[in-house]
């Protein structure tokens, strides 16, 4: 429903699904959104931390990235919906527009 | 072996993600902190339209028919349209200096009309029109220090407001910190405003024209609270700039013209004089820069404490004068900028755990 929508919209739709790791999100957003720099992924990243400190996600696992799964040295974060997020997302899920820009 | 090393990973994600939760709020507070700076150098070139040409041309034009009040607020909307102008295509370097996701996400974020990009105008409306027309109203009926006294009370309001109906949380500590640094800006026009009282010229509008500015910047910080939520802060501050660029454009001038006013005359000369194009270059990137650091700040550490910072203006402001005219600052800006100082001390030492999020402990749903 959320694909090609704004970023957010997007990301608290994956979420929304199930606990996540932000690496498995990230290329996720990366294909769709056609974001394949590195710092566009850090982009995407600092997003889903915003809307952590907006209270729609916590922090259920932290691991420092050893092995290079997203980036070695990086601390990769996995991800839980509250209540608040969900709720946010039926918000903005009964207000979509009609038409979807092609971007 | 092997499960002494996970133990000792597990400590250092544990270490790590503090180090990054405390980089996260330096980064909100040094945005805050530039927000405030860029805002109090503003008042330079702010101040220095209503003295040059066109400007002046217009003011002297329309005092002759409308009078000084009528001239006052012809002039601020064209200087307000002019540095809306120039902040817009100062963002728009910027975005475009970024990468053309930007320009992506822009789109997509102007389509979403119902779900977020009616916070975005309506931010345009609170932070134009009302809040400028009103500060003015303010300054012409009553005072220019009745003015900024009314102005420096919006953290007040936005964080009442946010707290009311965005649901963002501020521990005591925080509200304390803004309170007093909200009493020490207010402290460094007391002298002016004391003399205002007395001479006794202020007049009803003035008090309307001071609500409208604490109302309007206000509201539009709780309607970015609202939109910031759910949009990407460079999207988001380059579509409010253009939505104001356009209410004062596309609405406001227009309308002007119509009604007989000659304020059209006014408009090429901003572009082809170099003095004044001078002049709002600087006011557009002192704005622009200053939009930028207000939406980057607000997700990071919320609006209460973005708007506490951002009340420094007034020193920052008083400085700048102290530096470019030497007027020597009175001993109520010294005593408000200790207290200033005080405050900001309260609000950044509270403890980190308060800003995990901007709403308080969350729980997690299956």
């Amino acid at each position: 429903m959320m694909e090609g929508r704004p970023i957010k919209f997007r990301l608290l739709e994956l979420f929304n699904e199930g606990e996540k790791w932000n690496y498995e999100v990230i290329p996720v957003m990366q294909e769709e959104y056609r974001m394949n720099s590195k710092y566009e992924a850090d982009c995407l990243n600092f997003d889903i931390i915003e809307i952590c400190t907006a209270g729609f996600l916590v922090k259920t696992e932290t691991q420092i990235d050893e092995e290079g799964i997203y980036r070695q040295g990086s601390l990769l974060i996995r991800y839980k919906i509250t209540q608040l997020g969900r709720d946010q997302f039926e918000t903005i899920a009964k207000k979509l527009s009609k038409k979807k820009v092609k971007t | 072996m092997n499960g002494h090393f996970k133990e000792m990973s597990k400590l250092d994600a544990e270490e790590m993600r503090r180090i990054n939760h405390r980089k996260k709020i330096r980064y909100g507070f040094i945005m805050g902190a530039f927000l405030a700076l860029l805002w109090g150098f503003w008042y330079v070139p702010g101040s220095l339209m209503w003295v040059i040409e066109p400007f002046t041309g217009l003011y002297e034009a329309v005092e002759l028919t409308h009078g000084e009040i009528g001239a006052m607020l012809v002039t601020a909307v064209l200087i307000s349209g002019a540095n809306a102008l120039m902040a817009t295509i100062v963002l728009l370097i910027w975005n475009i200096h970024l990468g053309k996701f930007k320009f992506r996400e822009m789109k997509r974020t102007i389509v979403e009309l119902r779900a977020v990009q009616k916070y975005l105008i309506a931010a345009a409306v609170f932070a134009g029109p009302m809040a400028v027309f009103g500060s003015y109203l303010a300054t012409g009926f009553a005072g220019a220090a009745f003015s900024a006294v009314a102005a420096l009370a919006f953290p007040v309001v936005g964080t009442i407001l946010t707290t009311k109906f965005a649901g963002q949380r501020l521990s005591r500590r925080a509200i304390a910190g803004i309170l007093t640094i909200v009493m020490g800006c207010i402290c460094i026009y007391v002298i002016g405003l004391f003399n205002e009282i007395m001479e006794g010229n202020m007049q009803p509008m003035g008090y309307v024209g001071g609500l409208m500015a604490v109302m309007g910047w206000g509201l539009e910080g709780l309607v970015i609270a609202k939109g910031m939520d759910i949009s990407e802060p460079d999207a988001a501050f380059h579509l409010k700039m253009l939505s104001e660029t356009g209410i004062w454009w596309i609405i406001i001038i227009p309308i002007l013209a119509l009604a007989g006013i000659p304020i059209l005359e006014y408009v090429i000369p901003i572009f082809t004089d170099p003095a004044a194009l001078l002049v709002v270059t600087c006011s557009g990137f002192a704005f622009g820069y200053c939009t930028i650091c207000y939406y980057k700040a607000y997700p990071m550490i919320g609006a209460g404490r973005t708007m506490g910072l951002s009340a420094l203006n007034a020193m920052v402001a008083t400085a700048f004068l102290f530096i470019l005219t030497g007027d020597v600052p009175s001993w109520t800006v010294l005593i408000g900028g200790v207290i200033v100082f005080i405050g900001i001390i309260l609000m950044f030492y509270e403890k980190q755990e308060n800003l995990e999020s901007l709403r308080g402990q969350q729980e997690a749903v299956e």
